[in-house]
């Protein structure tokens, strides 16, 4: 299943450049970017905007961690079942331990792949 | 010549030779001892009577003497003749000599006794004649010396063999001789002189050898001291031993009599006590030498447990040395010795100087109480180096990876983008040189950090005031657009090392710069608290939420946006670094918005101040 709209929560410009090629490679059409935790939790809960249909979250960000926006998003009900890709430069195994059990969808290494893409994606 | 002539020649002739014995026996019979008279009356009675029948025995030859009856040939002459003086003169003669020899047999008894005492008895004699011959040696010379008689027959062969060498020999003869000279002139004996004889095996023996005249010869006597010499110089070493160790091992002895409440003591006890002779030997005087604070408890101490309860003295007390009043630690050891009612008459005992092992003692725990405060010390900072080994390790991993992962996605993007785009592949190439520049420098980071543990440190005083205005002007004149007022206090001064203590400043004074770039006109200060006595950097900038101050000082955490405020991300973590070097602290105070405060000190901070 290729979703039309994702937002990316990444703070390096590089990064999301080019997460922003490979979601397009995907098909992706509309990319929200958020640069850090706080600012994408703000634009998820805000009802006024539409969910995207994936979330694709990085760990380390300023002014709040992944995986606390990852617990935050996992507790409303707006955003309880948005699927979410964990995708950073982390390989610690805990980390993947933690958003795997906080309800991410999968736990992506950077660079993101379009096979990861597609293979996260596929079971939609 | 008639018959009766030649009865009266023979006759008178038989007279005469009984007479002279008769007279002879009589003179000589005064030269003779007491024990040998009680036969020698008889004797002399007998032969008197016989003399008075041989002359009776001429007159019965005579007729005409036969008138006066007791002479001539009556029968009263021959009754007298016959019966009284020849048989009753036999009789005496014959009792005479009965109880006569005999008292010459003692004298050969005393002489047996006397061979028999020579022959066994315990000590080595020998019988030597004037001419110098050796005429008799007893068992026991035999077996002290080993010499057989035939070995020495004569002085000259004893001589030679009992003393080989000549100079001694010559020695010994002269002395024997003399001794003997002396002897002969006076008492008889030759005097008592010690001798080395050599024994037949070769051995030598220590004897006294001294000897006594007797008519024509010399009794000599030998007393074997071998043995004793022996003992006496064994005891004499075991003493000089005894004197030796008690002087090395610096022990004094003391010998404290109870009823005269005096004690007597060794020359190293005076050393040790620091007394003359003519100290006050007495309890009080030894009370005296003891330490004013000890004493009262040392006289409990030896009037209630070491005599009052028969006990054995064990204390180490410190003791003022009377010569030079110098304070000296001593080990008493006794021993009381109690009479039959059980109470104590005397004390031995021994005393030595300890102040050098007390000393010792005292050097070792101190040592090992410092050292124990250094180990605790290290354990501390090897577990926290430890542990900031570890959370380190774990920052800078992934503090790489990014870079990395950047890296590998921009140069594929770049592989894909070539041939269609070439604005795209120049941006990603753009980027991959930005990305391994970033690369770079979290990699630099991380060689500057650890490189802080092992550089070298040496303090030094600081003038504080001026480094940070030099670090803050420097920085000013960099960015000659921004409006920073500076505020520096005068005259604080630190110690540590320069080197580092700088780059802590630079660190700390870069952030206040960096954070106070949104403000129209920043403000930094570096000054001293007045309350705790830390320094501290005080900025108007942006500031951070204290709750995540702890995070703070981790390598490469942020708190803001990583493009906003660029950073190598250590910065405070260095500060820090330094800082635990110099064994002081550092404590960040901020509030968003308002700037942020960072108090530090170079050295331990004394507890108790606010």
């Amino acid at each position: 299943m290729i979703p039309q709209s994702v937002m990316l929560v990444e703070d390096n410009l590089d990064d999301q450049f080019l997460a922003r090629r490979t979601l397009g490679k995907f098909g992706v059409r509309t990319i929200t970017v958020a640069g850090d935790g706080e600012e994408a939790v703000e634009l998820l809960m805000d009802s006024a905007r539409p969910l995207p249909e994936v979330l694709i979250l990085d760990l380390r960000l300023p002014k709040k961690h992944g995986l606390t926006v990852l617990a935050e998003l996992r507790r409303h009900n707006r955003t309880m079942s948005l699927p979410i890709l964990v995708v950073t430069s982390s390989d610690d195994p805990k980390d993947r331990e933690d958003c795997l059990r906080l309800g991410a969808l999968a736990f992506l290494s950077k660079p993101l792949e379009l096979t990861d893409l597609q293979k996260a994606l596929g079971g939609l | 010549m008639t018959n009766s002539n030649f009865d009266i020649l023979f006759e008178a002739v038989h007279a005469a030779i009984i007479g002279t014995i008769f007279f002879f026996l009589l003179i000589q019979g005064k030269n003779l001892s007491a024990h040998q008279k009680s036969g020698w009356h008889f004797i002399i009675a007998g032969f008197g009577l016989f003399f008075f029948g041989t002359l009776l025995d001429i007159t019965d030859n005579f007729s005409t003497l036969a008138r006066f009856i007791f002479v001539g040939d009556t029968c009263f002459e021959a009754f007298l003749e016959k019966v009284v003086g020849y048989t009753f003169g036999s009789v005496l003669l014959a009792i005479g000599f009965w109880k006569f020899l005999p008292a010459v047999f003692p004298l050969r008894e005393s002489e047996e006794r006397l061979r028999k005492i020579i022959q066994l008895g315990p000590i080595s004699m020998a019988i030597v004649a004037m001419d110098g011959t050796i005429e008799y040696i007893n068992q026991r010379a035999v077996e002290t010396f080993g010499y057989l008689p035939e070995d020495i027959p004569d002085m000259d062969s004893w001589w030679v063999l009992a003393y080989p060498d000549e100079t001694y020999r010559k020695e010994v003869v002269a002395q024997w001789m003399g001794l003997l000279g002396k002897a002969m002139a006076g008492n008889g004996e030759i005097a008592r002189r010690e001798y080395q004889v050599t024994c037949k095996d070769g051995t030598l023996k220590t004897m006294v050898i001294f000897g006594v005249l007797v008519p024509d010869k010399v009794f000599v006597m030998f007393e074997d001291i071998t043995e004793r010499k022996l003992a006496e110089e064994a005891l004499h070493q075991s003493e000089q031993y005894l004197q030796e160790t008690q002087t090395v091992a610096g022990l004094g002895t003391y010998d404290y009599d109870l009823i005269t409440g005096k004690w007597q003591n060794s020359a190293i006890l005076s050393e040790i006590f620091g007394i003359g002779a003519t100290y006050d030997r007495t309890l009080d005087g030894w009370i005296s030498l003891i330490k004013p604070e000890d004493r009262q408890a040392m006289s409990d101490y030896l009037i209630h447990e070491v005599v009052g309860k028969c006990g054995k003295f064990d204390k180490e007390y410190r003791i003022i040395r009377s010569s030079d009043g110098e304070e000296r630690w001593v080990h008493g050891l006794g021993e009381v010795k109690c009479d039959n009612q059980g109470r104590v008459v005397r004390m031995i005992g021994t005393i030595m100087d300890i102040t050098d092992r007390k000393l010792a003692q005292e050097e070792i725990r101190r040592l090992n109480a410092s050292l124990e405060a250094l180990v605790a010390e290290r354990t501390e900072e090897l577990v926290r180096s430890n542990r900031d080994l570890a959370s380190f390790c774990y920052a800078i991993s992934h503090e790489l990876r990014a870079p990395v992962a950047r890296l590998r996605g921009l140069s594929q993007a770049l592989l894909e983008e070539m041939a269609e785009n070439p604005a795209a592949a120049g941006h990603c190439a753009e980027r991959i040189m930005v990305a391994s520049g970033q690369l770079q420098r979290v990699i630099d980071s991380v060689l500057q950090l650890s490189r802080l543990s092992q550089s070298s440190f040496t303090p030094y005083p600081l003038n504080m005031s001026a480094m940070a205005a030099e670090i803050a002007t420097a920085m000013i004149r960099e960015h000659p657009e921004r409006q920073v007022e500076l505020i520096i206090a005068e005259g604080i001064t630190a110690s540590g090392d320069p080197a580092l203590v700088r780059l802590c400043l630079e660190n700390l004074l870069g952030n206040a710069m960096k954070y106070t770039l949104r403000q129209p006109i920043a403000r930094i200060e570096f000054g001293r608290d007045a309350a705790s006595g830390a320094m501290f950097v005080r900025d108007n900038g942006i500031g951070f939420n204290m709750a995540h101050a702890e995070k703070l000082f981790e390598p490469f955490t942020r708190l803001h946006q990583e493009e906003e405020f660029a950073g190598s991300g250590i910065g405070l973590a260095t500060v820090q670094r330094i800082i635990e070097r110099h064994c002081g602290e550092i404590r960040a105070e901020a509030a968003p918005g308002t700037g942020a405060t960072f108090f530090f000190t170079l050295a331990p901070l004394q507890r108790g101040k606010s």
